[in-house]
């Protein structure tokens, strides 16, 4: 490759650096070879380029930033360059060329003129890759960053999609971007420039610029097309690549270019300055290996459907243009499909996608023809201008469940906006309504809280449980402690221990018996997320530690969900669950690294989750149609060593230590840091954030914790765990993307306000009406929750008033903090074999629905009916009271079980069983037609899935 | 009660575009080829997957017993390091003049290694296609997806299909290809005493879940006129039909479990004891019910079974030596005990059984334990093992060495795909039929590792 310089003859004085390829050309033309101009600040005002690889297997590329060789003033003295991944991991960097790869970048005809000028050559994969150039020692200056493309004709791979963001200035400072268009067939291409639309992590960048000009100049310099706002000018044809600016006042252009030099200059309107962000698309897209042109779409409810319902399908468009590959996916229709097909915009079906066959792996082969008045070509051209859709139609909704068009894959897949639900019905709730509200925001319906609710309304319970005093666990095990016999009465009159029975009668006393319901659900919620266990070596014998963990849990459940990411992190039974106590830097004399697992499981499981996910708790796809990763092990590595040198809060201790002894280490107070423990190292966190060096591990935790809680999947991933606890195991995109939106910002600007999120999540339209008669409609009640429905029914007492439930995890599979692993007892993604996954549905309680547990659980509900849960000295009886009296009319019975117990939704065939069952047992005996009502209430299909 | 149950994630990323261009979207219709008529068909047999949840340390299962491997493993592994004293010797019937021990707490294991009856697969991991450490430090060879993380590698291992999203496990597949040999058994030929897992789901065959104790009953029926009422009348709920999926699907799931639990409780009543003692630790108890289950195969008409067990507790991050050392004891008399009974009901080269884990764990320690690795070492058990010997390729255990990621995390020398593939041709797959079991076999250059001869 040559370069030269070509002095530009127009105002702003620019340089424009390019470079010609000594190859034959092309049939194929392909945009390469990105420059940008302006000036180099420090911060977030350094040079930013952007590009994405396509295709597949590799591409070899250089990097370059030059400074000192500009002919012009303030130029940047001593630029470095930096090439990052999709992660914001550093993959290559360089200072001064000559340092590293001399003799590659002399062999590639690409040395700088200048010793102190950077450049690095790299074989890349596919993906989107950033360049920063910054100045040595934040040194500034107006500097150049390249990215040339080196083999450009060697591999499938295709360099494309490019952009660059610095900071905009006036006169000599504003963005000069430049491309070259190889080849010898013209290449359709959309330029545009962002500032408004600028936003990192959910909130917009400071100091962007607010109204950016572009202007599309050739190599002379002339002025092809010049653009303030996009839809002043060309705003069908933007509209059309699907890739319009999302602000108004942001410039496009569209412009089929023969091959050549361009370049794109950013101004800010009327002089004013800021960052900017200039992209430039290759409409023709690039051909993946085998030359196909991915499209897309998310299939979502259509027309008057109200519907839980969506799904994704690709469209794979043939080289040649002449036919395509189909896959599909689909989830939580509200029946089985009776049909499948592509349309035109205007309805004609142009191809019918289940009378196809499909592949063995599910795909399906269109090849085009003639379809009414449309040609093939015609097709072929609808594709491409985004005017096709696939919809799936359901007997419910023969003209269709759900549908989308397909757009062309651009790697920037976001959500669909969703259609407003339909309004809540007005006035106050029916029984029916304030028992299904009860079963969503409580451990169980009593006859009075319904009644509450039906008299109050939603709004004013909510509130009130807002405002209830929280019901501690660890002031219930301080209690049960002290009330032990002092001194022991054992022989060998060892001191009293608190017990993990104790622990498990403050969990059941408090779900069962505790005024805050609505919190204890949701930290039970949480506490399937956020998961501590006594199956852990470390817990077991520690009988205090789990409910000061659980406290935390309960008391941070209305608050902000970065306190409570804090609260669990520093929290000493957690630290002990994880390895996060008692963590110690490197050490390279020994060879050991700090402990990963909770670093590990912060993100993966805490927080962020494995994969990039959309407002509506989809996953965001890349350009060629995979999902893409939120973190790698290099962020372990760096967030392990972030989490270094806590150790157990020692009160009244004036020297605390790293390794207190057992008598000094606090269960309920936050771990503290013994900073020689720290490693202070700089370290690579959570999206190319590098912490400096030194810090104090307070400072390095909370911008650890700060980062992750910005992420934008924190929102998705744990609302959407939220919402299966608490309403359905399968909410439809609108709904997560309603409570997302709220976790997002509250209303306030608040970002992560947990009780903004719970009211959003039982008050929206899925939750309070929701899709009762869908085939995948609400969630199978946990076996606990199934327990103290139960108990909560019929007001169960107990002598001592403690409800000390016993077995519960021997007998349900399932008891608070006894999860078998950090995974919970059931995935939040498990779908049961058959029918369940057949439609795409998701099941995650009945991972621990088996043969098994569903006897025993049904026999463990037997005992709390006849016998009484508990030990025989503090039995926990049912009282049956005013059933006892209707048991003569064994209607009256089985309709106030359905009303207390199923919100009214029994269907008529399992009522008259039920009626038919209790008319069979003699009538002077109303006890035993009572409990076996129960019985098969408690144990039927019908009331396990609550919906 | 129950052993950590599966783990799934809903997506899993293509490492590299080559391999699958088809993109993600093949999860609903899965692989549908049916099978040939297997190889051997007179006979019965078993295998019994082992899971070891959390990733199983295997450099201590295993460590150089000569000074100069020894003194190497010590300086790596510092605290985590076992005293050569301790080491158990082994004697290798196709050794290459190296010598091993196994941990202290293998003692009934080294015995079976001795005798003939254990070998051990070295190295073994997921694999999307052999790579080596320049290909993998070089960034653009195609690895599994999230590896180093328990739920994805659980799965993968459960699959063998670690670069497409399988919802059926490679025991389940197996499972759909001979279940015909179990004509006239209403148990399904995948059985599970530890919960659900991927492993044993098929496109027909599902596991069928028991609890080391047996199947369990419905309790609280007495025979009395008024339970018979209640217990006809749930069983009239059960056979209702259900629009709601979760609801049929449960129902299903309690009347199978009825029929099945009348079947199995007079199948295990009909056969006489086992004499052998099985210990009181979880593995025990689970084994000696797979000892029962098999014992009563005539009764239950079975040909074919395929058992999962598991024990958790593997993930040593911390307090290693003394965590792993109890689950090795756990482990050693427990696989002892089942290997007795095997041979007391006089079919031990008639069962298989094998471990699996996670992945393995990293050579260096953290100060208390070792974090998560990839490939590692796995146990093969029964009369036809061709015991004593380390089959597959046994890594350099050096950090940075040609082995290694980095930090001492094996690149698998095995393929789960090619330890699979050897144990399903034992079970009585033709060659020309192991890729539907196994669809990645044919990267990988070693289907048979030749455990069995």
């Amino acid at each position: 490759m040559r370069r030269f310089f070509s002095g530009a003859g127009w105002a702003a004085g620019a340089a424009l650096v390019c470079s010609i390829i000594a190859q034959p050309a092309l049939a194929i033309s392909g945009a390469v070879n990105l420059s940008t101009r302006m000036v180099v600040q420090t911060g977030d005002n350094v040079l930013i380029g952007g590009f994405i690889v396509y295709g597949s297997g590799q591409k070899k590329i250089a990097v370059r930033a030059i400074g000192p060789s500009l002919s012009i003033a303030g130029k940047l003295s001593d630029p470095i360059v930096e090439l990052h991944d999709a992660a914001g991991n550093i993959i290559a960097s360089n200072d001064n060329w000559r340092s590293t790869q001399e003799t590659e970048i002399i062999n590639a005809g690409l040395a700088p003129a200048n010793d102190l000028e950077s450049a690095l050559i790299a074989t890349i994969n596919t993906g989107p890759y950033t360049v920063v150039v910054r100045g040595a020692n934040n040194a500034t200056g107006i500097g150049v960053m390249e990215i040339y493309d080196l083999d450009p004709d060697g591999s499938p791979a295709r360099l494309a999609n490019i952009s660059t963001r610095g900071n905009v200035l006036t006169g000599d400072n504003i963005m000069i971007g430049g491309f070259i268009v190889r080849g010898d067939v013209p290449k359709r291409m959309l330029v545009r420039a962002r500032g408004p639309s600028l936003f990192l992590n959910g909130s917009p960048i400071a100091g962007r610029l607010m109204d950016p000009t572009l202007e599309l100049r050739d190599g002379n310099g002339g002025l092809i097309k010049s653009n303030d706002n996009w839809r002043t000018d060309q705003q069908a044809e933007i509209a059309a690549s699907t890739i319009a600016p999302t602000d108004d006042h942001e410039p496009a252009v569209v412009w089929t270019l023969p091959p050549g030099n361009y370049t794109t200059i950013v101004r800010g309107a009327n002089n004013t300055t800021g960052i900017a962000l200039v992209e430039m698309y290759d409409l023709d897209q690039p051909p993946s290996a085998d030359g196909s042109t991915l499209y897309i779409t998310e299939l979502r409810p259509q027309g008057a459907a109200t519907s839980q319902g969506s799904g994704t399908a690709t469209l794979r468009l043939a080289a040649d243009g002449k036919s395509a590959v189909i896959s599909y996916t689909y989830s939580n229709l509200t029946g089985p499909i009776t049909g499948m097909h592509v349309h035109a915009a205007d309805g004609t079906i142009l191809f019918d996608i289940d009378a196809a066959t499909p592949q063995p792996d599910g795909s399906l082969i269109w090849v085009f023809t003639q379809v009414g008045n449309f040609s093939a070509t015609d097709i072929l051209n609808m594709i491409r201008a985004g005017q096709t859709y696939v919809n799936i139609h359901t007997a419910m909704y023969p003209t269709g469940e759900i549908k989308g068009f397909f757009n062309l894959s651009t790697g920037a897949q976001t959500a669909p906006v969703p259609s407003p639900p339909p309004a809540l019905p007005a006035g106050t709730p029916t029984a029916a309504a304030a028992g299904r509200f009860l079963s969503q925001a409580t451990f169980g319906a009593t006859d009075a809280l319904i009644a509450q609710v039906q008299s109050q309304g939603y709004d004013a319970f909510l509130n009130a449980q807002f405002a209830a005093p929280m019901s501690s666990h660890l002031a219930f095990v301080d209690a049960a402690f002290a009330a032990l016999p002092s001194p022991s009465p054992s022989p060998s009159a060892t001191p009293n221990q608190p017990t993990l029975t104790m622990t498990n009668d403050a969990w059941w006393t408090n779900a069962i018996a505790g005024q805050d319901q609505l919190r204890q659900r949701v930290a039970f919620a949480l506490s399937e997320t956020l998961v501590v266990s006594i199956n852990s070596a470390g817990l077991a014998n520690r009988p205090f530690a789990l409910p000061a963990y659980y406290d935390v849990l309960v008391r941070d459940a209305f608050a902000n969900y970065r306190q409570l990411l804090e609260d669990v992190t520093l929290n000493p039974a957690m630290g002990a669950y994880l390895n996060m106590l008692q963590n110690d830097k490197a050490n390279p004399s020994r060879g050991t690294l700090p402990n990963e697992n909770y670093a590990r499981e912060l993100m993966q499981l805490f927080s962020i989750g494995l994969y990039d996910l959309n407002l509506d708790g989809g996953l965001t796809l890349s350009s060629s149609g995979f999902p893409i990763s939120t973190y790698g092990q290099n962020e372990i590595l760096g967030t392990a060593a972030v989490l270094t040198g806590w150790t157990y809060a020692q009160p009244g201790s004036a020297n605390p230590v790293f390794f207190p002894g057992p008598a000094a280490q606090s269960w309920r107070d936050p771990m503290i840091n013994i900073a020689s423990h720290h490693q202070t190292d700089a370290k690579n966190i959570l999206n190319g954030v590098v912490l400096p060096a030194n810090q104090t591990a307070a400072q390095d935790l909370k911008a650890t914790l700060d980062t992750i809680f910005n992420h934008p999947n924190v929102g998705p991933f744990i609302c959407r765990q939220l919402i299966e606890r608490l309403v359905t195991s399968n909410p439809s995109p609108g709904y997560v993307y309603r409570v997302v939106s709220v976790f997002n910002d509250n209303g306030q600007g608040v970002r992560g306000d947990l009780k903004a999120v719970v009211r959003a999540i039982l008050m929206d339209y899925d939750a309070r009406v929701g899709f009762p008669a869908a085939q995948g409609a609400g969630h199978a009640r946990e076996p606990v929750v199934r327990v103290t429905n139960l108990l909560r029914a019929f007001n169960a007492t107990s002598p001592s008033g403690k409800y000390s439930v016993r077995n519960g995890y021997a007998n349900l599979d399932e008891e608070a903090m006894h999860s078998p692993t950090v995974f919970n007892f059931f995935e939040p993604d498990y779908s049961a074999p058959g029918a369940i996954a057949a439609a795409g549905l998701k099941s995650p309680e009945f991972e621990i629905t088996t043969d098994t547990t569903v006897i025993s659980a049904a026999n463990f509900l037997r005992t709390a009916i006849y016998t009484g849960l508990g030990p025989s000295s503090d039995r926990i009886t049912l009282i049956l009271g005013d059933d006892l009296t209707r048991a003569s009319d064994p209607a009256g019975l089985v309709d106030h079980l359905n009303s207390l117990l199923m919100a009214g939704s029994m269907s008529s065939n399992t009522r008259n069983i039920l009626i038919n069952a209790v008319t069979q047992i003699p009538s002077n005996n109303p006890t035993e037609r009572v409990r076996t009502a129960i019985y098969l209430v408690v144990n039927s299909p019908e009331f396990l899935v609550d919906k | 009660m129950t052993a950590p149950t599966t783990r799934r994630t809903f997506i899993r990323q293509a490492a590299c575009a080559a391999l699958t261009t088809t993109g993600i979207l093949n999860t609903i219709f899965d692989l549908r080829r049916l099978s040939a008529a297997p190889l051997d068909t007179s006979d019965y047999k078993a295998l019994v997957c082992l899971f070891l949840f959390g990733g199983n340390d295997a450099n201590n299962v295993i460590v150089p017993h000569d000074n100069s491997g020894y003194a190497s493993y010590a300086a790596a592994r510092g605290i985590l390091a076992i005293p050569q004293a301790s080491l158990l010797p082994l004697t290798l019937q196709n050794g290459d003049g190296r010598d091993f021990g196994f941990h202290p707490n293998l003692a009934e294991l080294q015995a079976l290694f001795n005798q003939g009856k254990l070998g051990l697969v070295s190295n073994v991991g997921t694999l999307v296609a052999p790579v080596t450490r320049a290909q993998y430090l070089a960034g653009g060879a195609a690895v599994p997806p999230q590896l180093f993380s328990h739920a994805d590698q659980s799965v993968q291992w459960q699959t063998s299909v670690p670069d497409v999203i399988s919802k059926t496990g490679w025991g389940g597949r197996l499972g759909d290809m001979l279940q015909s040999l179990n004509a006239g058994s209403k148990i399904s030929l995948n059985i599970s005493i530890a919960g659900t897992n991927t492993f044993e789901v098929g496109n027909t065959v599902l596991p069928y879940v028991v609890s080391p104790t047996g199947s369990v009953g419905l309790a609280g029926f007495d025979g009395s006129a008024n339970a018979n009422v209640r217990l006809q009348a749930f069983k009239d709920l059960l056979a209702l039909p259900h629009n709601n999926l979760f609801e049929q699907a449960y129902a299903d799931t309690v009347s199978r479990s009825i029929a099945a639990n009348d079947l199995l409780t007079s199948a295990l009543a009909g056969i006489p004891a086992i004499q052998t003692v099985f210990p009181t630790s979880s593995l025990g108890q689970q084994l000696n019910m797979i000892a029962k289950l098999i014992a009563a195969r005539n009764n239950l008409s079975m040909k074919r079974q395929i058992f999962f067990c598991s024990v958790g507790g593997y993930d040593t991050h911390g307090d290693q030596l003394t965590g792993q050392g109890n689950l090795f004891t756990e482990l050693s008399q427990g696989l002892n005990a089942f290997y007795n009974a095997t041979v007391e009901l006089g079919i031990a080269s008639q069962i298989t059984t094998f471990t699996a884990s996670d992945f393995g764990r990293t050579y260096p320690t953290n100060g208390s334990g070792s974090d998560h690795g990839w490939g590692s070492h796995q146990f093969v058990l029964g009369g036809a093992v061709q015991g004593g010997r380390l089959f597959g390729t046994f890594p350099t255990l050096a950090v940075n060495g040609p082995d290694d990621t980095g930090q001492g995390r094996w690149i698998p020398t095995t393929s789960v795909d090619e330890f699979s593939a050897t144990l399903a041709t034992w079970f009585g797959v033709a060659a020309s039929d192991l890729s539907t079991v196994l669809p990645n076999i044919g990267r990988f250059a070693h289907p048979n590792l030749g455990i069995f001869g």
